[in-house]
């Protein structure tokens, strides 16, 4: 078995998973399966990944993030899991680093690392928040954590009925029943692609209705979670 | 009628299942299936009259159903999750969906008060701005 799942949801990704995939094959890490989950791509994604034959490609009728994050933990066989999107790409360190961290740290359930946002588009093309979104390294996305996957089985998997913010509601449950301590390395060791149709650009920071609807449905899935066991 | 106390608590419910939080004491509260199938039905303005009689329609529904609905409606406007409102209300003509019986007839609200730090906390403006997540207040 592999110690790490690294799972890739695509939605027409065509044009960059073949980088995102490549910058895993590339980790100085190497005990790890990369799960593609493709969302109902209709752009040659599946054709791009086909070609990476270390690649589990897991096809599903377009069904939104959430359901796609779903499936690939269903498939994953690592006891960790770890997120690319599929327009980013990885440090080549990315993984051992985390993994080696988690090793030394039993007690953490979930490590993020801080992260850049870089654009291949020139700078003309670039609208006035892309351009302020290339300033920041902050350490706020899911997408850069390695995650214990019995978190997974003791909080649940995502909620499918959301559109989006699913890691946002998920790392509520962990915040809220304290398993599993969250840590975060300092280091770079993610790339962030921004080009013209990010979905956290797509949907703007959060309200404080929309963080508390988080909250509420971060219990309502705990205790569903909790009655089933 | 009742309205939902929404300048103190915000409300959801899922696959039959309530919650609600109150983001000023940072409790929340949990209910039994038949509870949130109560509870959403005077949220969404039915009159309490008309749950009771569609509760009284149902097979198996305890005799002191009536007592037990005015038990439930307290305890809902003692957490301050309901307010009296204006008006008659609606009729509910709606009936109980299988999954509202779960737990039978127990009209059930708990009290959670484990989390009210983390809930109690401003979840936009007391954001660390480096892991995003709410910033917890010092103990006292």
């Amino acid at each position: 078995m592999p110690r790490v799942s690294v799972i890739i949801p695509a939605y027409n990704a065509a044009s960059f998973i073949g980088e995102a995939v490549e910058s895993v094959l590339a980790q100085s890490f190497q005990d790890l399966e990369i799960i593609v989950v493709d969302d109902g791509s209709e752009d040659g994604t599946v054709e791009a990944v086909q070609r990476f034959q270390q690649v589990l490609l897991i096809e599903r009728p377009h069904s939104g993030i959430a359901v796609s994050r779903n499936a690939g933990i269903q498939a994953a066989n690592g006891e960790l899991i770890a997120w690319i999107d599929a327009d980013d790409r990885w440090k080549k360190d990315k993984l051992k680093k985390q993994v080696d961290w988690l090793d030394q740290h039993p007690e953490t359930g979930m490590l993020l690392t801080r992260y850049r946002n870089f654009t291949d588009l020139p700078e003309e093309a670039l609208s006035k928040e892309q351009k302020e979104l290339l300033g920041i390294e902050v350490v706020r996305l899911m997408v850069t954590a390695v995650i214990r996957k019995e978190l997974f089985d003791q909080l649940g998997l995502f909620d499918a009925s959301l559109a989006y913010s699913e890691d946002s509601e998920w790392i509520r449950r962990v915040d809220l029943r304290c398993i599993g301590a969250i840590a975060k390395l300092e280091e770079i060791l993610y790339e962030r692609r921004i080009h013209t149709s990010n979905i956290t650009l797509t949907h703007k920071d959060i309200s404080s209705h929309q963080a508390k609807a988080l909250y509420a449905r971060a219990l309502l899935n705990l205790r569903k979670q909790e009655k089933g066991k | 009628m009742y309205r939902l106390n929404e300048e103190k608590v915000f409300y959801d419910i899922a696959e039959g299942q309530a919650v609600v939080i109150n983001f000023i004491t940072g409790v929340y509260y949990g209910f039994s299936s038949l509870g949130s199938e109560v509870l959403d039905r005077l949220v969404k303005g039915c009159s309490a009259a008309s749950v009771l009689k569609m509760l009284q329609s149902c097979e198996g529904c305890p005799e002191d159903m009536e007592k037990r609905m005015a038990e439930y409606i307290k305890g809902l406007l003692d957490a301050e999750i309901l307010v009296e409102a204006q008006g008659e209300g609606a009729a509910d003509s709606g009936a109980l969906p299988e999954t509202a019986l779960e737990d039978g007839f127990d009209l059930i609200l708990d009290e959670h008060a484990e989390v009210k730090d983390i809930l109690m906390a401003d979840p936009v403006h007391d954001v660390d701005v480096d892991t995003g997540w709410p910033i917890m207040k010092e103990e006292e």
